[in-house]
């Protein structure tokens, strides 16, 4: 009871000075030299991270322009080289050929397939009549 | 040592006594290892949970990159504390593990004539609810003022000054004998 009363009695601030006069728990002696030796070696992924985010971009710019080059340079699409060996001035039929392959204005190839012509007759036709003249 | 570049002002009370000026951890750890441990065995209420936060945050403090410099170290490690005993917090109810119940005080480590009075008080700060608990355990055992409070709970300076006024009231009415409901 008189606990209880001297509990009461107190002011806020003699309440908080008793708490501050009680004995306070420390962490262990070990933590300090567990913490005093612990590496200081800054993060490297925080400090590098700027780098690897450039280093990121300009990879893929490389490769969306090699890409682009090589879509848009690529070689072309000419005849086989066994047909362009082959070249030889070109025949009357064969010029007719041209001329009616022209006329189509359609890709040559549809032409070529729809006619039942082989394509690769038409390249050695184009091939001789450029050699020719 | 490296860390201590990231100090934006020499160190007030902790500064090492060495010959160049350069803040020394080890009197950076001795300042606050006490005060933050308290804080953290008062959030979390386990002495060895509180012991790995309380590395976790000098860890932080150690590797900081030097470019970020810290203007004010009392108010940055007890941020980094709180921060720290939330996610332990987290963590530890993620894993369903059990609560223990420690206040900063230690009856066992009391005067003779002063066991019962520490008993009493130690009993009564468990039965805070945490929000209260932290700021009397800041304000009380640390002595910080509410705005380092507040800056430190990541909350209005009111809010500190109010939820302080209410545990010194529910202190209070534990000690008296009562639930400490009003």
């Amino acid at each position: 009871m008189s606990e209880h009363r001297r509990y009461g009695d107190l002011t806020d601030s003699e309440l908080v000075e008793l708490i501050r006069g009680l004995p306070r728990r420390e962490p262990r002696a070990s933590l300090r030299e567990r913490v005093l030796s612990a590496p200081a070696r800054p993060r490297a992924a925080a400090g590098l991270r700027p780098v690897f985010a450039v280093a990121a971009l300009v990879v893929l710019l490389f490769a969306d322009w090699l890409a682009l080059r090589w879509t848009t340079t690529g070689a072309p699409v000419g005849p086989p080289r066994a047909a362009v060996a082959q070249a030889e001035p070109a025949s009357r039929e064969e010029v007719a050929l041209a001329k009616e392959l022209a006329d189509f204005g359609i890709p040559v190839r549809i032409a070529l397939r729809d006619s039942g012509r082989d394509p690769d007759s038409y390249f050695a036709l184009r091939s001789r009549i450029l050699k020719s003249g | 040592m490296e860390w201590s570049r990231v100090l934006s002002r020499p160190l007030g009370r902790e500064r090492a006594a060495s010959a160049a000026g350069a803040p020394d951890l080890g009197a950076v750890y001795d300042a606050y290892a006490g005060p933050l441990y308290r804080y953290l065995v008062t959030f979390l209420g386990g002495a060895e949970e509180a012991e790995d936060a309380l590395q976790e945050v000098f860890l932080g403090l150690i590797r900081r990159p030097a470019r970020e410099p810290i203007r004010d170290l009392r108010h940055y490690l007890f941020r980094a504390a709180h921060n720290q005993a939330v996610m332990s917090l987290r963590r530890r109810k993620h894993q369903g593990a059990t609560d223990d119940s420690l206040s900063w005080i230690d009856p066992q480590a009391c005067a003779p004539g002063d066991c019962e009075l520490a008993m009493d008080i130690d009993r009564a700060l468990r039965q805070l609810p945490l929000e209260q608990r932290e700021v009397v355990a800041l304000k009380v055992g640390e002595a910080l003022t509410f705005r380092e409070i507040a800056e430190a709970l990541g909350v209005p300076q009111n809010t500190a000054a109010s939820r302080y006024r209410l545990a010194l009231a529910r202190l209070r009415a534990l000690l008296e004998g009562g639930d400490g409901d009003e």
